[in-house]
């Protein structure tokens, strides 16, 4: 840091001077700052996405090492305007995957830990992917986190290890939101991630509120490891995790944290019994001088 | 008060852990409740009955936009200090800790 400092110094000193420039490039000058030290000032910018596109600006050393910190989420989403496209028939499944293909092209797959899937009216189905955009988004093999809001997965049962298996992996956590499938279509798909070890689950898997037609044929596709986090707020389908120990030999899940999640809770309390390093439960606001043990009591909300 | 079926259900509950390897109870604590903690006895008799089941370290965690500017922790940590004076506390090892946390939202949202 001080040599730059220095030759810093001595450049804006020539500058003054109406001198001319030094030959060195300002790459080269860069260049000496420590890797290691880029990388420390770098990684206190991840959430920070503005000032981390400013410093990938600074010279090709620093675009370099902000690269997989820029590129560590894909998020697909649409938004209200291209709802209103696909109404009228101008949006195609192009450009609702269009961020697959813009990765791609540049090159940047492997460098996606993370995909996000944001859908406010449902669009991501099977129907949505061309052969093109299948190819791309199979090739994401990298990916250490789905996290995907309002995901229908009974569309994609029927052939979903072509649509999810490239993420098996690598795969090891899973954020849904307000799921859309029944209890057995969820621990199906949960199967399908043989390293999967944290999940997280935020509201009632719609479908699981009507009948819906028998999927006793679903066979597992593997034994997830399940031995990380779990964190359920007001997700009370119990189906789900009889399903998956009586089809994944048991759950080992280290941390949970249980909010509202009515019977499951005896069921994960026995089933995690062995492994548990800490539980986190919430105490309700709202029932003053009661503790509620909002996440210790089936009748909490 | 707490209901003696409610406190069954939860010493039942909390009874079927047999990890080696339980070491940590979070207690999410919301800011207003806070105020009340001190009052609410049974809580505390409650998580005697559970360390004395499964010994613990005992963490309060507040949820909250911002609870270190709100006092809320100062509010905690003054409450705590009531808590152990009357020696409702006394049944830890270490003296319960205090974090604070946004509260967990879905990443997209």
């Amino acid at each position: 840091m001080v040599t730059v400092w220095h030759q810093s110094k001595a450049s804006i000193k020539r500058l003054l001077n109406d001198e001319p420039p030094e030959t060195r490039t300002a790459h080269e000058s860069t260049c000496r700052v420590p890797h290691d030290i880029v990388e420390i000032i770098l990684t206190h910018l991840t959430h920070d996405l503005g000032t981390l596109k400013a410093c990938s600006l600074t010279c090709r050393s620093w675009y370099t090492a902000a690269l997989p910190h820029l590129f560590y989420t894909l998020t697909l989403r649409r938004d209200k305007s291209s709802f209103i496209g696909d109404k009228l028939g101008v949006t195609s499944s192009r450009d609702r995957l269009k961020p697959l293909s813009r990765v791609h092209e540049r090159g940047l797959t492997p460098l996606v830990k993370e995909i996000r899937l944001l859908q406010l009216y449902p669009w991501f189905t099977p129907q949505a992917f061309s052969h093109r955009d299948l190819c791309y988004f199979s090739a994401f093999t990298n990916v250490q986190t789905l996290a995907l809001h309002k995901l229908r997965i009974g569309p994609f049962i029927p052939d979903v290890e072509r649509y999810f298996k490239h993420f098996s992996p690598t795969l090891r956590s899973i954020a849904l939101y307000r799921p859309r499938c029944t209890p057995r279509q969820l621990s199906h798909f949960f199967s399908l991630f043989p390293n999967l070890d944290d999940i997280v689950i935020f509201g009632i898997p719609i479908e699981a509120r009507i009948a819906m037609a028998p999927d006793t044929e679903l066979v597992p596709f593997s034994k997830p490891k399940l031995r990380g986090q779990l964190l359920l707020r007001g997700f009370r389908q119990v189906d789900v995790w009889t399903h998956l120990i009586a089809s994944c030999g048991g759950l080992r899940f280290r941390y949970m944290h249980l909010t509202a999640v009515g019977d499951s809770l005896p069921v994960l309390f026995e089933a995690c019994a062995e492994t548990l390093e800490t539980l986190r439960i919430s105490v309700a606001d709202h029932i003053f001088g009661v503790w509620s043990y909002n996440g210790l009591s089936a009748d909490s909300s | 008060m707490l209901g003696d079926d409610r406190h069954a259900r939860v010493m039942r509950l909390f009874s079927t852990i047999t990890s080696p390897v339980f070491s940590e109870l979070i207690v999410v604590i919301a800011g207003v409740y806070c105020s009340r903690l001190p009052y609410d006895v049974s809580l505390f008799q409650t998580l005697r009955r559970m360390n004395e089941t499964t010994p613990f370290k005992l963490v309060f965690l507040l949820e909250g936009l911002n609870p270190l500017r709100s006092g809320t922790r100062q509010q905690l940590a003054l409450t705590l200090q009531i808590a152990t004076a009357d020696g409702l506390l006394d049944f830890l090892d270490s003296p319960p800790t205090i974090r604070t946390a946004r509260p967990h939202e879905f990443p997209l949202l």
